[in-house]
């Protein structure tokens, strides 16, 4: 079992990522590099005591490129998320947004982030619309900016309607359309959205992902997880499976499926390279 | 085939065995909470993510000290209404111990003798007198005149009726444990029960009002609840077994019911079988609390709309108050007595009857017919109140959405608005305060409350407060220190849900906490005013005369509401699930000690003191939100930590054990064969070596990297001559600014005095010997140790944050704090020069040799003129 895994998941890592490419640049990033990638993340590693929860992590995710991040459930994509935004500090390796490092330049790595956690909490005894303008004035928007963007972000979310409700009161869909409504407001160029289209209805899926689409067009970088493996396929142009920490393979679907010799779907290619999981025998 | 796919069947559990489950896990959650079965996992993959320890042991102190306390309180109150019956039934005589009776007794006889000329005993007056003040004494008079007048009139008694105006007590003149004796069986059995009833229903009350009022939100189904609706278990069994959680999981009537009713039956006869009595009453009115908490839950969500259920809910935390502090308002003799004479005017009946546990006091069978009715309504109200909530819940837990209605409807956009984050942070908090009804109770209906008791506990406090500003602005301090523990030490736990937020921001973590902090200070602020307005507004010299103390006030409430807010962060754990244990109450108690020090200063005449003080507690609250800006990067990474680095907090430290440590061998010194001199000096070197070689060690553990070069231990910069002449040079400097300053001194009367008042104290013999000691301390140690403490430790700890001018500044207005109050000037001139050099050099030699010229130049300047 455990060759299988090995056997997979190392010639994917250094085939068609660019780690190799890194390798073989000695750790010098290259004037391009730093222009073309909006994220940049080399041997990142988080461990929570003895417990390694990402391991030796390296991708890139050029300016413009909506970008998956797909893998078993603790994997360790939540936590590659939180570093990304700085809520965590990297046990060895860098994770760069911009050029610039994800926790150390915390704060100007946010005025270019927006982020969207699974399970979006909101502060008690505030109304929806008083917390999107709260979250417009911290950063630093004027009120009629603030009032000029959300309006069209909650009609598109269909929010509109409740903005005078209790967020508190709002089911997990509408909390996670609040969230995004959040995470839109200062025209971020990085989306980070930890499994956007849970717990929303087909209707909102949809509008999201053409949102996405939209701002992709617009120069905007996504990067997402989710569960939904055939959604991924449709909307991202590239994926990066994680499994237990570690990098198994990340590269378009094409590359994918040329490497795991896989069949069609990123569904049988997720089982291959997960490994540890056989694909359903009617499969 | 649909009997295979129900598979078997299984009877829904007993609502005894409901019952059971739920208690067990309302005990487990408990412990579990506190701690105390709490054991050591096996190390799993995730060990090292392990919570923080809670407070078991505090929790347990707490639960004994409080029950000791209520009985303590208990066996006062029935004393007081023994004492009360005893009189109300003698009232043709005076009631006294056995021992003045004796001296009555005695008395009379040498009266007779007198009388009889047979023999003239002139003191028996005098001795009688003496018995008389005792007498007075113990009956608790403590006023002078009062008690002179008491005093007189029992001599008046004496002459005019002789022993027969007096009468042994039974009732013993004081009680701190429940005994038989303190009871007084004799007369009317309402004597005693009346009053004591009343207490009994007041605390009963309180139990029911407050299980109903403050267990939960009403308007929000509580969890749990929910839960258990999931499974096939009846509706009746589940609202049983809530109801018994209720009765058993009731802190207040244990602390108060509990401790109250074990004393009065233990001392109307029953001894440690009241304990039992104790208990099934406690159990009985937890019944009834539980029972109409049941009702409540079920009924007022059907009956009302979910935003008038919280309404009532905060009506009724109000109304839940007032029974308590009525109960506890009874330590006082005067309220006793209104709370009697009110008791007195209803019938009987009303008061001591079958259904209040208070009957088992009069013994016989009224206590068995209060048994017995006391079972028996608790069987009906128990089973009448499961089966109308049963009936309640048929269609269901709820009949709205949330706890608080906003409505489905679009907010109206605002114009343009530039209110900056401060504001926006303000606004934001000031919407919680406003909506959320449990901190708005807390934050300003505890200082009305608490102000009221202090009121009619002792109403000669208003007039004091009235005349004296530093005592009105100690007790303006001190309220808004309460509404800063409730307040700004918890403004952060209850961000932790939401806390993802603040990490989307382009504003560091520590940025917004602090404008949390500068709100909580503006709200206790306000309190404060109000407070200080109130309590001098009857006097308007007072108001005048009372605006320097109000400043100092203001200035205290908003650095506690720094340090306030500081030790909250620092004491919330962000991992912690159940809201009402995230911060740690330790920290909380920490707040209220610190704050007690600074209602000192502000008390106290001493205007030293409250400078010290001030500048003590602006360092601590500095000292604090460096910590807090070190660890608001981390707050939610469960492993990572801040880089090791000296702090503010460290210098605070290091300089405190070092004072402490050195007070503690100079009294231990003392004791042995050493001349003052020679103690003084061991003692300062022994504090600093101690506290040095410590510091150092837990500085190496905590992996301070290139520790000696923070810490300046290494040569100076441009070679060791060099750095040397520097630091004799900028002390030469220094030291004629002293010598300059003392001559200042002389020219003023007042700085002599004060002069001459510190010389006294810090020397008194000045022997020779006294001489070369003093000098070996202030040459040669004191520069040693207080360079390392105050530049390399504090002086390091404000750099990293301040920068070079600001930490030169800082540590040298702490230097000058900690010496006497005649040599701030000079002082702080010399702490500014050494952190001066100390930065140019970074090594400690230079501000050593800097600090020894400065000495040797003063302390040789005053033996040269004596």
């Amino acid at each position: 079992m455990r060759a299988d895994i090995v056997r997979i998941s190392e010639p994917a890592a250094l085939a068609f990522d660019c780690t190799w490419q890194y390798h073989h640049a000695g750790f010098h990033q290259s004037e391009e590099q730093v222009s073309t990638s909006m994220v940049q993340i080399r041997g990142l590693t988080k461990r929570y005591g003895e417990f390694t929860a990402l391991s030796n992590v390296t991708f890139d995710i050029p300016r413009g490129e909506l970008f998956a991040l797909v893998g078993p459930n603790g994997a360790g994509k939540t936590t590659t998320m939180r570093l990304l935004m700085g809520i965590l500090k990297p046990s060895a390796g860098t994770a760069l947004v911009d050029g610039r490092s994800c926790f150390d330049d915390r704060v100007e790595v946010k005025r270019l982030v927006g982020f969207l956690p699974d399970e979006p909490i909101f502060h008690d005894y505030l109304r929806a619309i008083e917390i999107v303008r709260f979250v417009g004035s911290m950063h630093g928007l004027s009120g009629s900016e603030i009032e000029g963007r959300a309006w069209p972000l909650l009609e598109r979310m269909e929010l509109a309607d409740a903005t005078d409700e209790y967020a508190v009161n709002y089911s997990r869909g509408m909390k996670k359309k609040l969230a995004l409504v959040c995470a839109l407001m200062h025209q971020p160029k990085l989306l980070v959205l930890d499994e956007p289209t849970s717990g929303l209805d087909p209707i909102a899926t949809r509008r999201l992902n053409e949102l996405l689409l939209e701002m992709v067009q617009g120069g905007a970088t996504v990067l997402l997880s989710s569960h939904l493996l055939d959604q991924v396929e449709r909307l991202c142009h590239r994926i990066a499976i994680i499994n237990a920490g570690r990098l198994a393979a990340v590269g378009t679907l094409e590359e994918l499926r040329r490497r795991a010799n896989a069949e069609s779907s990123l569904e049988d290619i997720f089982f291959a390279v997960a490994g540890e999981i056989a694909p359903p025998a009617s499969a | 085939m649909s009997a295979a796919l129900r598979g078997p069947e299984r009877p829904p559990p007993s609502t005894l065995r409901v019952a059971g489950l739920v208690i067990g896990l309302a005990v487990r959650r408990l412990t579990s909470r506190m701690s105390i079965t709490r054991r050591k996992k096996p190390s799993t993959a995730r060990g090292a993510t392990a919570r923080k320890r809670s407070a078991g042991v505090l929790f347990l102190v707490f639960s004994i000290l409080f029950l000791f306390n209520g009985m303590v309180q208990s066996t006062l109150l029935v004393h007081r209404v023994a004492v009360a019956a005893e009189r109300r039934a003698n009232l043709q005589s005076e009631l006294v111990t056995r021992d003045t009776m004796v001296w009555v007794d005695w008395a009379h006889r040498c009266v007779q003798a007198e009388r009889r000329h047979e023999h003239e005993d002139a003191n028996w007056r005098e001795t009688l007198l003496r018995a008389f003040t005792r007498q007075v004494r113990d009956d608790g008079i403590g006023d002078d005149i009062n008690a002179v007048r008491r005093i007189s009139e029992l001599m008046r008694i004496f002459e005019e009726r002789g022993p027969a105006g007096f009468r042994e007590a039974r009732v013993p003149s004081r009680a701190v444990f429940p005994s038989q004796r303190g009871w007084y069986g004799e007369g009317d059995a309402g004597e005693m029960l009346i009053p004591l009833g009343v207490v009994g229903i007041l605390l009963a009350a309180a139990v029911v009002l407050n299980s109903t009022a403050s267990n939960q939100d009403l308007a929000k189904v509580d969890f749990s609840l929910e839960w258990w609706f999931t499974f096939p278990v009846p509706a009746r069994s589940l609202l049983l077994a809530r109801l018994l959680e209720t009765a058993v999981a009731n802190p207040l009537a244990w602390f108060t019911v509990f401790p109250f009713f074990s004393v009065v039956f233990w001392c109307a006869g029953y001894s440690w079988r009241g304990v039992a009595g104790g208990l099934a009453s406690t159990i009985y009115i937890g019944l009834l609390a539980g029972s109409v908490r049941i009702v409540a839950e079920t009924g007022l969500r059907r009956f009302f709309s979910l935003r008038n259920v919280a309404r009532l809910q905060a009506a009724l935390t109000l109304v839940a108050a007032i029974p308590l502090v009525i109960a506890i308002a009874t330590m006082s003799p005067q309220w006793l007595t209104t709370l009697d004479r009110l008791g007195r005017r209803l019938p009987t009946w009303v008061i001591v009857n079958p259904l209040m546990p208070i009957g088992i006091a009069a013994g016989g069978k009224e206590a068995v017919m209060a048994v017995l009715g006391c079972a028996l309504f608790a069987l009906v109200i128990t089973g009448s109140a499961t089966t109308l909530g049963g009936w309640m819940l048929r269609d269901g837990l709820t009949t709205g959405a949330g706890p608080h209605q906003g409505h489905r409807q679009p907010a109206r956009p605002v114009g343009e608005s530039r209110l900056g984050a401060l504001g926006v942070v303000a606004g934001k908090e000031l919407r919680f305060l406003v909506r959320d009804r449990r901190t708005f109770v807390q934050v300003f209906l505890a200082p009305v409350i608490i102000l009221g008791m202090q009121m009619i506990m002792n109403p000669r406090l208003w007039r004091v407060l009235a005349t004296h500003p530093r005592h009105a602005g100690a007790m303006a301090f001190g309220l808004s220190a309460i509404v800063l523990a409730t307040g700004a030490c918890t403004t952060f736990a209850v961000e932790v849900p939401a806390l993802w937020m603040y990490f989307t921001f382009p504003l560091a973590i520590d940025e917004v906490l602090v404008r949390k902090a500068a709100f909580w200070g503006v709200v206790a602020s306000v309190i404060a005013v109000v407070t200080f307005g109130v309590l001098t507004s009857a006097d308007a010299t007072a108001v005048l005369n009372g605006i320097p103390t109000l400043v100092l006030v203001l200035v205290g409430v908003v650095l506690y509401a720094f340090i306030g807010a500081g030790l909250g962060v620092l004491g919330t754990d962000a991992f912690e699930t159940e809201p009402r244990h995230r911060v740690r109450g330790s920290m909380v108690y920490l707040f209220m000690t610190l704050a007690g020090l600074f209602a000192h200063a502000i008390y106290t005449p001493s205007a030293w003191a409250k400078f010290a003080q001030l500048v003590l507690s602006a360092l601590l609250a500095y000292a604090l939100w460096q910590k807090v800006r070190d660890h608001a990067p981390f707050l939610l990474d469960p492993s990572e930590a801040p880089a090791p680095s000296v702090a503010v907090a460290d210098g605070l430290i290091v300089a405190l054990a070092f004072f402490v440590l050195q007070g503690l061998l100079v009294l231990t010194l003392g004791g042995l064969d050493f001349s003052p001199g020679a103690a003084l000096l061991l003692a300062f070197v022994g504090a600093g070596l101690v506290v040095g070689v410590a510091s150092l060690f837990i500085f190496w553990q905590s992996r301070i990297p290139h520790l000696w070069a923070t810490l300046g231990l290494r040569t100076p910069r441009r070679g060791l001559l060099r750095g040397v002449l520097t630091g004799v040079g900028a002390g030469a400097v220094g030291g004629l600014c002293g010598r300059g300053y003392l001559m200042v001194v002389d020219r003023f009367d007042v700085l002599r005095r004060l002069r001459d008042d510190t010389l006294s104290l810090s020397h008194s013999d000045t022997g020779a010997g006294t001489i070369l000691w003093f000098i070996a301390l202030t040459v040669v140690a004191a520069p040693l140790f207080e360079e390392f403490i105050f530049r390399a430790v504090l002086f390091g700890g404000f750099r990293r944050s301040i920068g070079p001018w600001g930490a030169a500044l800082a540590s040298a207005l702490v230097f000058a704090v900690v010496h006497p109050p005649i040599a701030v000037v000079p002082v702080f001139v010399l702490g500014f020069l050494a952190a001066v050099v100390y930065e140019r050099s970074r090594s400690l030699v230079v501000p050593i040799a800097t600090h020894m010229t400065y000495n040797a130049i003063v302390v040789g300047a005053a033996l040269w003129r004596s």
